[in-house]
C-alpha cells in the first residue's frame, strides 16, 4: 500500500503536523489529552491545598498566580472557583472526551475493523486541529484580567450569563464558550468520521458480530456525541446570545447588586439551560465511560486468556446504556424547580440504567472467573477499572433516587460519585489503553515495573481520595466551597479534608512517573514485538513500524470473532481473527460452551425465542 | 434628616437610637480589656459598642470580610486608619453611589477587586456602622483555639515549616531511591534472562492485600465518620422517611458493594497465571445473563417504588392553609418576609426592588413611588454622565502621568472605556434599562393588582424561626442568580431560581432546644446555607433558623413589627424636621429593650 504513495513525498508538517493518517492523529490527540490531564490535574491539587490549609499562606500559589489572584500566598475565592471549573472542563471533555475517546477510536476503529484509514482522513485532521485550537483558547482563558470561567464547569445562568455577577463571568467565560463551540465541533467530525468508518470500511468477514467490544464502544459512543453534542451547541449559542446581544432565553425578574439594577430581561428561565446542557451532560458521562469500558472488555479479555464473557450481553448492554443514557438527564435536576412529576420519571428511568452496568460488570467478574490472569500494566488498570465503577456506581443508586437526592444534591456525595464512576474509572480505563497499545502506537513497550508503582500509587490514592468524600457527602458538606467555616460542625471535616489533600498530592506524584515512563519510553522503551501480548484483534497483524494504510498488501480478512483465547483443543491459548477455520472446526462462540460438555447442547433449544429473535436482528447468530 | 431615608428606615433608625442611649451609658464602665482607648469613629469607646459592632459584623459583612486577612474583600483591621471616617460611611452605606459620583478610591476599590461591587448597606445608621468600625479597631486579630462558632478554624501550620521541607525532601528522596533499587532490579532480571521480582504473584497477592486492607480502612472511616453521617434524627416529617429510605439503600449497596469486590479481587488473585493451567474457554451463558439482569432489576424495583412513595410524599400539595414564609436569596445573603397577622404573604416584584429603599420589592404603592423617584435620580445622573464624558475623558488624561502598575492599568482601562464608546454605551444600556423599569412599575401602578393589603404587615426578618410539629411552606425567590436552600438537618433543599418560583414545605418535629440536648452541643443552630454556586462569596451565606414551640414563637413574633406599616404611630415622624436624633434613640429605647432593637437589623 505504501508503495501506492511512493510519489506522494511526506514532509515534516505533512507527517507530524497536519497530519491525515489516524495513527500520527491519535497520538496527537493522546499528547495533547495527556498535556491537558496535566493541567487538570495540577489545578486540582493546587485548589486542594486551599480545602486542606485555608489558612496557610503557599508562596507557590503567588509565584504561580501573582498578586491578584493568589494576594500572600492564599487563592482568591473567585478564582478558586475558576480553578474548579477550569479542572471540571479539562478533565471532562478535554481529557476524557477528547483525550480518551479521541485517541483509542482513532488507532483502533480502522486498525481493529481492517481499514486502510478513517472513511474522511481530513475531517479527522480537522476534529483533531479543532480540538487544538479549542484547547488552546480554554487555557487563554486562564490569563484574561477578570480570570477564567468561575460558575462550575455546568455554567448554569444567569451566574453565568451576567458579565457582572462574579469576575469570572466576564470575558473568561466568553473565552470558555467559545472553545466548548470549538470542541463540539471537534467532537462532530470526529464522530462522523467514527461511524461511517465502523459501518462502511470493515474488512472482509468482519461482520457486526465479529467486531471487538471495544469497536462497538466506540462506535455507540460517537453515535451518543452526534445526537447530544448539537444540544449543548445550542444551549451555548442561546447563552452567548443572553450575554452578548441581550436576549433572555435563560433570564427573566433579575436586579443585580452593584449599580446594575433591575434587568430588562424577561420571560426566559434557567431551567431550560440546565435542561439543555444536562441533554448533553448525561449521556457525555456515558461518552467517557464506554470507551474505557470497551477497552476493560479488550484488556481483561486477552490477559484473563479467556474470551469476554457474554458478548451478546455486553453488546445489548452496551446499546441499553446508549438508549437510557438520553432519558435520564433530569436526575441533575430533581430539586431546581423542575416539575416534580418529571422528577418520578427521571427516577425510574435512572434507576433503570443501573440494570445493564450491573450486567457489565457481571460479565466482567464472569471473564476474570477460572482464567489465567497474567498482570500486565494495562490489565491492572483494567481490573482498577472495575473496582472503582462499582463503588461508584453503587452510590448513583442513592443520588438517582430523587428523595435522597434532596439530602445529597451538590454536596461532597456527589463528588465523590462522579469522581469514582466517571473520573478515576475513565481514567484508568484510559491508562488501561495506554499501556496495552503503546507498543501498537510507538513500538516499544512501558517499563512494566514502573508502571506498576504508578498502578498502585494511583490506585491507592483515587481511594483515599475519594472515598472519604462520601462521609463527608453524607454529613451535608456542601461542593464548591472555598472554606468550611460557616458552621462549627464542618469543623471535623478539616483533618479529613487534609488527609484528602496529602492522598491527591501522593496521586498527583505518581503521574510524574507516568509522563516520565510514558515519554522516555518513546525513545527508550524496549523494543515491541508484534503482538506482544498475543491478542486476537486484527491491530496485531499489522507490522510494528507505522506505515501509510496500515498494512503491506491486502488487508487481512476476517474468519471468526476476536475472543478465541484458551480453544481447548488449538494448540496456542489464543487464534487471531484472521486465521481461518480449520476443518471440522466451527465458530463457537454463539453457541454456549458450558463447562460441561452435556449441557452445551441442550442449552440452545431452552433459550427463550425472544433472545433468538432480538439475536438475528442484531445479525448476532449466524445463520 | 436625610432625605434618602425612607419611612421604614426612620423605623430602623429609632432602633438604632436605642443602641447609641446604651453606647452612652456603656461608657462609664471599663475598658480594660480593649485594646484602644480612643476611636477614629468619634464615639466613646466600649465593650458593648465593639459587641454590638461584632454581631453586625458578623451578619452583615463576615460572609466577604475577615479582619485579618483578605477573602472576598479586603482585611478590615485598621481599616479606620486607612481611610477618612466620612468617607467609610458613604462607602459602607452605598458603595455604587459613591462610585458613581467618580470618587476615585472607590473606583480603584472596584477595579482591585475585579470589579465584583461590595453590597449596598443602606439601612445602616452611622451609628451602626461606626459600632462596626470600632468592633475593626479592636477585634480579636488572631482567632482563639477555643473559639466555638463559625469562626475559621486554626490548623496546624507547621506542615510547610523547615523542619517539614526536610521531611518532604528526604520522602521524595526515599521514594527515587526505591524506584532506582526496582529499576536496577529490572536490569538484572534482563541482565540474567530470569525475573527477579515474581511480578505476577506479587500483584496477585497485593490485590488480595488491597482487599484486605482497603475493606478494613473503609469500616474504619465508617466506624469514625459515621455518626457524622445525616442518617439518624432527622428534624423533620418526611426527614424520617427519607433516612430510612437511605438506609435500605445503604444495605443494598453495602451487600452488592462486598459481594463484587470480594469477587473482583479474589478472583484476580485466585485466577493469577499458574504453569500448566490453561484458561477455561467459557464464552457465554444465556442462563446466567438472565439471572444476574433479573435480579438488579427487582431490586431496583423496590428502590424505585420505595424512592417514589417518599418523593410524592414530599411533593405533594402542601394543605390548604398551610404557614407560609418567604425566603429571599440574593448574593450573598437571605432575607425572610413572614406574612404577618392576616396570614397572606404580599406581592413582591423584581422591579420594585431597591438596595436604597425596599430591597425585596414588596409591592407597596408608596414604596412602589419611591422607587420611581429614585429611578428618575439615576436617569438624571446617568444622562449627565454621558454629557460630561468629554470632560471627564480630558482630566483622566491629564492625570495619567506619574501614575505606575496597577493603578496606570486601572487609570488607563478607564481611559479606553470612554474612548471606545464602551462607557456610553453602558451609561445608555442603564438608561433603558432604567426606563423599561419605571414603565414597568408605573403600569403595575395602573393595573394595581399587584398592589394587595397583604403586603402591609409583612414583616421582614433575618432569622427564621418555626413552630415546632407544624408544617411550613417556604416560598423561595431570588434577586439576582440562582441560589440553594440547604437545610440539611430538615433534609429540605430546593434550588432559589430568578424566574421561576419555587417552594419546599415541611414539617420541622425537634426544636433548636431539644437538638442543642440530643447533640449535647449547646452551641448548636439550625441553618438554611446556599448550596448552589452563587459568585465568589457563595461559601459563606446562611441564615440561621430557631424552631421553638408555640410559646417562645409567641413570644418572638410579638416583638416583631411589620416592617412596611404606614399606619404604625411610630411613622407620624415622618415628616421633614424629625426631631434629634438623641431624643428619638431614648424614646424608641423606652419601648424595646436594646438587645431586641438589635435582633432586628
Amino acid at each position: 500500500m505504501s508503495n501506492d504513495h511512493g510519489h506522494h513525498k511526506e514532509t515534516f508538517i505533512s507527517k507530524y503536523v497536519f497530519s491525515m493518517d489516524h495513527k500520527m492523529i491519535s497520538k496527537q490527540f493522546l499528547i495533547t489529552g495527556i498535556v491537558m490531564g496535566v493541567f487538570g490535574v495540577a489545578m486540582s491539587i493546587l485548589f486542594r491545598l486551599q480545602l486542606a490549609w485555608p489558612e496557610t499562606s503557599f508562596p507557590i500559589l503567588n509565584w504561580l498566580f501573582g498578586d491578584q489572584w493568589a494576594p500572600e500566598g492564599r487563592l482568591d475565592s473567585g478564582f478558586y472557583m475558576g480553578l474548579v471549573t477550569i479542572h471540571g472542563t479539562i478533565m471532562v471533555f478535554y481529557v476524557l472526551t477528547a483525550g480518551l475517546s479521541g485517541t483509542f477510536s482513532n488507532l483502533l476503529i480502522p486498525l481493529q475493523v481492517g481499514a486502510r484509514d478513517m472513511a474522511s482522513p481530513f475531517m479527522n485532521m480537522l476534529s483533531y486541529w479543532f480540538f487544538f485550537l479549542s484547547s488552546v483558547v480554554l487555557m487563554s482563558s486562564m490569563f484574561v484580567s477578570t480570570g477564567p470561567a468561575s460558575g462550575g464547569w455546568t455554567v448554569y445562568p444567569p451566574l453565568s450569563a451576567l458579565e457582572k455577577a462574579m469576575p469570572g463571568s466576564g470575558l473568561g467565560m466568553t473565552l470558555w464558550l467559545i472553545a466548548i463551540i470549538l470542541f463540539i465541533v471537534s467532537a462532530l467530525l470526529g464522530g462522523i468520521n467514527y461511524i461511517s468508518t465502523v459501518l462502511n470500511m470493515r474488512t472482509k468477514g468482519m461482520s457486526m458480530n465479529r467486531l471487538p467490544l471495544t469497536i462497538w464502544a466506540f462506535f455507540l459512543t460517537a453515535i451518543l456525541g452526534l445526537l447530544a453534542f448539537p444540544v449543548l451547541l445550542g444551549g451555548g449559542l442561546l447563552l452567548m446570545f443572553d450575554r452578548l446581544a441581550g436576549t433572555s432565553f435563560y433570564l427573566s425578574d433579575i436586579f443585580l447588586g452593584g449599580g446594575i439594577g433591575a434587568l430588562e430581561q424577561s420571560g426566559g428561565s434557567p431551567i431550560l439551560f440546565q435542561h439543555l446542557f444536562w441533554f448533553l451532560g448525561h449521556p457525555e458521562v456515558y461518552i467517557i465511560i464506554m470507551p474505557a469500558l470497551g477497552i476493560t472488555s479488550e484488556v481483561i479479555s486477552v490477559n484473563a486468556r479467556k474470551p469476554i464473557f457474554g458478548y451478546t450481553a455486553m453488546v445489548i448492554s452496551l446499546i441499553g446504556i446508549s438508549v437510557l443514557s438520553f432519558l435520564v438527564w433530569g436526575h441533575h435536576m430533581f430539586i431546581t424547580g423542575m416539575n416534580p412529576f418529571l422528577g418520578t420519571i427521571f427516577l425510574v428511568m435512572t434507576l433503570i440504567i443501573a440494570v445493564p452496568s450491573a450486567v457489565k460488570t457481571f460479565n466482567y467478574l464472569a471473564t476474570l472467573w477460572r482464567g489465567s490472569i497474567r498482570f500486565t500494566n494495562g490489565m491492572m488498570f483494567a481490573i482498577g477499572l472495575v473496582s472503582l465503577f462499582i463503588t461508584g456506581g453503587l452510590t448513583g443508586l442513592f443520588l438517582g433516587n430523587a428523595a435522597l437526592d434532596i439530602a445529597l444534591h451538590d454536596t461532597y456525595f456527589v463528588v465523590a460519585h462522579f469522581h469514582l464512576v466517571m473520573g478515576s474509572s475513565a481514567i484508568f480505563g484510559m491508562m488501561a489503553g495506554i499501556y496495552h497499545w503503546y507498543p501498537r502506537m510507538f513500538g516499544r513497550t512501558m517499563n512494566k515495573t514502573l508502571g506498576y508503582i504508578h498502578f498502585w500509587l494511583t490506585f491507592i490514592s483515587a481511594y483515599m481520595v475519594f472515598f472519604p468524600m462520601h462521609f463527608q457527602g453524607l454529613a451535608g458538606v456542601p461542593r464548591r466551597y472555598y472554606t468550611f467555616n460557616i458552621l462549627p460542625e464542618f469543623a471535623p471535616w478539616l483533618d479529613v479534608n487534609v488527609f484528602i489533600t496529602l492522598a491527591a498530592i501522593l496521586g498527583g506524584l505518581a503521574q510524574i512517573l507516568f509522563l516520565y515512563n510514558f515519554f522516555s519510553s518513546i525513545f527508550n522503551g524496549e523494543k515491541a514485538t508484534q503482538n506482544p501480548w498475543q491478542a486476537n484483534t486484527l491491530e496485531w497483524t499489522a507490522p510494528v513500524e507505522h506505515i501509510h494504510g496500515n498494512w503491506p498488501g491486502e488487508i487481512p480478512t476476517v474468519y471468526r470473532w476476536p475472543y478465541d483465547y484458551s480453544l481447548p483443543d488449538a494448540d496456542e491459548d489464543f487464534i487471531p481473527q484472521n486465521v481461518p477455520y480449520e476443518g471440522g472446526e466451527e465458530e463457537v462462540h454463539i453457541a454456549p460452551v458450558n463447562p460441561t460438555a452435556s449441557d452445551a447442547k441442550e442449552e440452545p433449544k431452552e433459550n427463550a425465542v425472544f433472545f433468538t429473535l432480538v439475536k438475528n436482528w442484531f445479525g448476532l447468530r449466524r445463520a | 434628616m436625610k432625605n434618602f431615608l425612607s419611612k421604614s428606615m426612620r423605623l430602623h433608625f429609632l432602633k438604632a437610637g436605642s443602641l447609641a442611649v446604651l453606647l452612652v451609658l456603656s461608657t462609664l464602665q471599663s475598658f480594660a480589656e480593649l485594646k484602644i482607648q480612643t476611636s477614629a469613629t468619634g464615639l466613646p469607646v466600649s465593650e458593648e459598642t465593639v459587641k454590638a459592632g461584632e454581631s453586625l459584623f458578623k451578619s452583615k459583612c463576615a460572609s466577604c470580610h475577615a479582619l485579618d486577612r483578605q477573602t472576598t474583600g479586603p482585611a478590615l483591621a485598621g481599616v479606620t486608619e486607612r481611610r477618612d471616617l466620612d468617607w467609610l460611611l458613604k462607602w459602607i452605606r452605598n458603595n455604587t453611589e459613591l462610585r458613581q459620583s467618580g470618587d476615585a478610591d472607590a473606583i480603584a476599590i472596584y477595579n482591585q477587586y475585579n470589579q465584583s461591587a461590595m453590597t449596598v448597606f443602606a439601612d445602616l445608621s452611622d451609628d451602626q456602622i461606626k459600632s462596626i468600625l470600632m468592633y475593626t479597631e479592636n477585634g480579636p486579630l488572631a482567632k482563639p483555639k477555643d473559639e466555638s462558632g463559625p469562626g475559621p478554624v486554626v490548623v496546624d501550620e507547621g506542615l510547610f515549616n523547615k523542619t517539614n521541607k526536610i521531611l518532604w525532601l528526604l520522602g521524595l528522596m526515599v521514594f527515587i531511591i526505591v524506584v532506582l533499587i526496582i529499576k536496577t532490579l529490572d536490569y538484572v532480571g534482563k541482565l540474567t534472562g530470569r525475573e527477579v521480582i515474581p511480578w505476577n504473584n506479587l500483584n496477585a497477592g497485593l490485590m488480595l492485600a488491597f482487599l484486605i486492607i482497603g475493606m478494613s480502612a473503609g469500616l474504619y472511616e465508617l466506624s469514625i465518620h459515621g455518626k457524622y453521617a445525616l442518617l439518624w434524627d432527622a428534624s423533620s416529617e418526611h426527614g424520617e422517611k427519607i433516612d430510612q429510605m437511605m438506609k435500605i439503600t445503604f444495605i443494598i449497596t453495602g451487600f452488592v458493594f462486598f459481594v463484587t469486590q470480594i469477587a473482583l479481587f479474589v478472583f484476580a488473585f485466585k485466577y493469577r497465571q499458574k504453569k500448566g493451567v490453561k484458561a477455561l474457554h467459557y464464552a457465554h451463558n444465556d442462563r446466567l445473563e438472565i439471572v444476574w439482569t433479573a435480579i438488579p432489576a427487582v431490586v431496583l424495583t423496590i428502590l424505585v417504588l420505595g424512592g417514589l412513595k417518599v418523593w410524592q410524599n414530599i411533593n405533594s400539595k402542601p394543605a390548604e392553609g398551610t404557614a407560609q414564609i418567604e425566603v429571599f436569596a440574593q448574593q450573598f445573603a437571605w432575607t425572610a418576609r413572614y406574612p404577618g397577622a392576616d396570614g397572606e404573604l404580599g406581592k413582591a416584584n423584581y422591579n420594585l426592588i431597591s438596595e436604597v429603599s425596599n430591597p425585596l420589592g414588596v409591592a407597596i404603592p408608596y414604596k412602589a413611588k419611591e422607587v420611581i423617584e429614585e429611578i428618575k435620580k439615576d436617569i438624571a445622573f446617568y444622562e449627565k454622565s454621558i454629557e460630561e464624558l468629554p470632560e471627564k475623558l480630558g482630566e483622566l488624561k491629564s492625570t495619567l502621568g506619574g501614575r505606575v502598575g496597577a493603578d496606570l492599568k486601572a487609570h488607563q482601562k478607564q481611559i479606553d472605556d470612554i474612548e471606545s464608546g464602551k462607557e456610553k454605551s453602558f451609561l445608555e444600556l442603564q438608561i433603558r434599562r432604567r426606563k423599561t423599569q419605571m414603565d414597568r412599575i408605573e403600569r403595575s401602578l395602573v393595573n394595581g393588582s399587584m398592589y394587595t393589603e397583604a403586603a402591609n404587615d409583612d414583616i421582614v426578618t433575618t432569622e427564621i424561626h418555626l413552630l415546632v410539629n407544624q408544617p411550613i411552606t417556604m416560598k423561595l425567590r431570588s434577586r439576582d442568580v440562582i441560589h440553594s436552600a440547604l437545610m440539611k438537618e430538615f433534609r429540605a433543599q430546593m434550588n432559589v431560581v430568578p424566574g421561576v418560583p419555587t417552594q419546599f414545605t415541611f414539617t420541622p418535629t425537634i426544636t433548636t432546644e431539644k437538638k442543642r440536648e440530643m447533640l449535647n452541643n449547646p452551641e448548636f443552630d439550625y441553618h438554611i446555607i446556599c448550596n448552589k454556586i452563587c459568585g465568589n462569596s457563595h461559601f459563606n451565606m446562611k441564615l440561621k433558623i430557631v424552631v421553638e414551640d408555640q410559646k417562645a414563637y409567641d413570644k418572638w413574633m410579638s416583638e416583631q413589627k411589620p416592617t412596611f406599616a404606614v399606619e404604625e404611630p411610630v411613622m407620624e415622624m415622618e415628616s421633614e424636621d424629625t426631631p434629634e436624633h438623641e431624643e428619638t434613640d431614648e424614646h424608641a429605647s423606652e419601648e424595646h429593650s436594646g438587645e431586641v432593637a438589635m435582633t432586628q437589623f
